[in-house]
């Protein structure tokens, strides 16, 4: 396995290879470790590996594949999020669509298709466990079409509303 | 006279009802539960012995549906109604309805709960008895010429409160006194809007002071007694998020004046069951620490297993024994003197990098510390949903120690150990509140994260071993993301395999 991963807004090069006597990895291309993997069920595992100095650390961590091929590592009571770095650029999202920012339920819906809205309108609320989000319009323009249902449950990153620009081609 | 308590509606969800339901299987009462449609298979319905079906998911459909609750209690032949914290708590009106039909309320009077639940109301009882209120005004319905006469003589700034408020709602801060008349209208909106009551008061800002309140318990017989203080001054939109007994602050005088106010708001109020008093402590260099009433939460805290390791009692079985009609055992002193430190933190399921949204999803891994000192009070498990329908608490980590210092240092250790993987969690964010040096040398005030902590991120470098387990559990399921895998894998691919780990040891 060899493959670059970002966190953070940094990379990480990773290269892994099974041997007898364990996972080798190298970090950044330099430093090389060889790791035991053990797993404890429900995504927890304990790690041991040697440090340069020969003594043996031991740690445990969760890792978890979320959405979007992004991998959380649970390390030391911190999460961390790894995306794969792939070579070409993720496709631009069409700016018009608004996607859901968190997991929730449509309290309200402010606006209607077809109907011009202000850049900064709120266009309809999410909500989720007491908070309230409101999805403004991104910019002045057409509502296209208003994608989800009031009381409807939407997953994070889910299409809301599709928008089209006022003075598109003007 | 005292009635046995047998069968116990716990007519809440989440850690408190798990944590209610132990006490009474502890003393042979029969937990019994309701649940959404969206807790159907939430960890206080999985432990239920006996669990009934009370509405939608929207709370007011169930938790807050009192005649769904009443007809729960009947169906699972109830004899009492615990309330727990939140919801139908501090609302006196399902007490009574709970009262008429037959049910004992396991809290104060619903007498009590009005008397104290209206911040008017007992402000204007409790100034009397020499209960320190913060200068205001809080005359019935003033007009718009009295208000601002009293706020010319208050000051700026000042506080406008909604009377029968509470978590924030209906405040209003004016620095200016020319923004008065609009920052009133804009509480009173709220306020009606949030409790259907327009009702403001006004009050002096304090400055950085700390919150610090009591517990109290009062029996039939009359007496009220004093558990200690707890310090809940780390707050985030009104949220408390920290709490610890002692408080890095109260003197044992200073704890025995505090403790014989809150006694004797009490004793005013009549007070049976648990409650707490909440102050504000205004501590200026170079004068005596004063301290304000700020208001009565007639029901148990969030926070109660704090004064529970520092006293060691069990405040939900003392709360039984006095719904029974059981006087406080005589050996309890009148005022506490905590014992140890205690420290509490809460898990929320939100994420701090985003604004703290809450964030929803299902908790594939959730492992909690198993340490010396250290107390887990739990809602979820490996496997729970986190709905987007309640509050985005999980669960409470509270740590105990000889000392504050070791108490801090051993939340610090059980933070590091708790591994929650599936949605996001408050956690790293905790862990640099509790390292700051401020918080460490305990100059705390109900601001401290405006101040210390305006724009927060998460430590951005992850260590060598977060990037040697992503590496080796990657190369173990030859699974890097984004590359082709059969289908019924995609979602997790190494949650289902593994099973070799799981050999028996015995």
């Amino acid at each position: 396995m060899k493959a670059t991963f970002r966190c953070n807004e940094e990379l990480f090069s990773l290269s892994a290879l099974t041997l007898p006597q364990g996972i080798q990895i190298t970090l950044a291309e330099e430093k090389t470790f060889t790791v035991q993997l053990h797993s404890r069920g429900q995504g927890m595992y304990l790690l041991e590996w040697h440090n340069e100095d020969g003594i043996v650390r031991h740690a445990s961590a969760a890792a978890m594949k979320c959405a979007g091929g992004t991998v959380q590592i649970c390390f030391e009571g911190r999460n961390y999020l790894f995306e794969l770095e792939q070579g070409s650029k993720k496709p631009e999202t069409v700016s018009g669509s608004l996607t859901a920012p968190m997991t929730g339920v449509v309290s309200q819906i402010l606006a209607a298709e077809g109907s011009t809205a202000q850049r900064g309108d709120a266009l309809l609320t999410l909500e989720a466990m007491k908070v309230v989000a409101p999805i403004e319009a991104p910019f002045t323009g057409v509502i296209r079409s208003i994608m989800v249902k009031q009381g409807e449950q939407v997953q994070q990153g889910c299409l809301l509303v599709e928008m089209e620009a006022e003075n598109d081609g003007g | 006279m005292t009635t046995r308590i047998r069968r116990v509606l716990i007519a809440n969800r989440g850690e408190i009802a798990v944590r209610i339901a132990k006490a009474c299987r502890e003393r042979a009462v029969v937990p019994l539960h309701v649940f959404s449609e969206a807790d159907r298979n939430a960890l206080h319905v999985q432990q239920a012995e006996t669990a009934c079906c009370i509405g939608g998911a929207p709370a007011a459909e169930s938790y807050l549906n009192a005649a769904a609750l009443l007809n729960a209690a009947k169906q699972m032949n109830a004899d009492a109604v615990h309330p727990g914290y939140g919801f139908l708590s501090e609302n006196s009106h399902f007490a009574r309805l709970c009262q008429e039909a037959g049910l004992t309320w396991i809290g104060p009077s619903p007498e009590t709960m009005e008397q104290l639940g209206d911040k008017a109301r007992a402000r204007k009882m409790l100034a009397p008895l020499g209960v320190p209120v913060p200068p205001g005004f809080a005359e019935e319905n003033p007009s718009l010429e009295e208000l601002q006469k009293a706020a010319e003589n208050l000051g700026a700034p000042l506080l406008i409160k909604a009377a029968a408020g509470g978590g924030g709602r209906g405040m209003r801060v004016v620095t200016d006194l020319k923004d008065l008349e609009e920052a009133l209208h804009n509480a009173k909106t709220e306020a009606k809007a949030a409790f259907g009551d327009d009702r403001v008061l006004l009050e002096r800002f304090l400055q950085r002071p700390r919150h610090i309140e009591i517990q109290i318990f009062g029996d039939a017989a009359g007496r009220v007694i004093a558990l200690g203080e707890r310090e809940c001054s780390l707050q985030r939109r009104h949220q408390k998020i920290v709490e610890e007994s002692p408080s890095p602050a109260v003197s044992p005088e200073l704890r025995q004046k505090m403790s014989e106010t809150a006694c004797l708001i009490g004793r005013a109020a009549q007070y049976q069951n648990a409650g707490t008093v909440e102050f504000l402590l205004e501590c200026k260099p170079g004068t005596e620490p004063a301290y304000y009433f700020l208001e009565v939460n007639t029901r148990l805290q969030v926070e109660h297993p704090v004064t529970e390791l520092v006293t060691g009692l069990d405040l939900v079985h003392l709360q039984l024994d006095i719904a029974e009609g059981a006087s406080l055992p005589a050996h309890l002193p009148d005022c506490f003197v905590p014992n140890g430190h205690a420290l509490e933190v809460r898990l929320y399921a939100e994420d701090p990098e985003h604004a703290f949204l809450p964030s929803v999803g299902k908790l594939e891994c959730c492992h909690m510390p198993v340490s010396p000192g250290i107390r887990i009070d739990s809602g979820v498990a490996a496997g729970s949903e986190i709905s987007p329908w309640y509050d985005p608490q999980m669960a409470k980590i509270i740590a105990y120690a000889p000392n504050r210092s070791l108490a801090v240092r051993r939340m610090l250790q059980a933070l590091c150990e708790t591994q929650v993987a599936g949605v996001a969690t408050n956690q790293a964010f905790l862990l640099d509140l509790l390292a700051h040096p401020e918080f460490e040398a305990g100059n705390l005030s109900i601001h401290f994260l405006n101040d210390h902590f305006p724009r927060w991120s998460a430590a951005a470098v992850p260590p060598e071993g977060a990037l040697l387990a992503l590496a080796a559990v990657l190369q173990k399921h030859s699974a890097v993301p984004g590359a082709a895998q059969p289908a019924e894998q995609q979602q997790n691919p190494w949650l289902y395999s593994e099973n070799w780990c799981n050999v028996r040891i015995n």
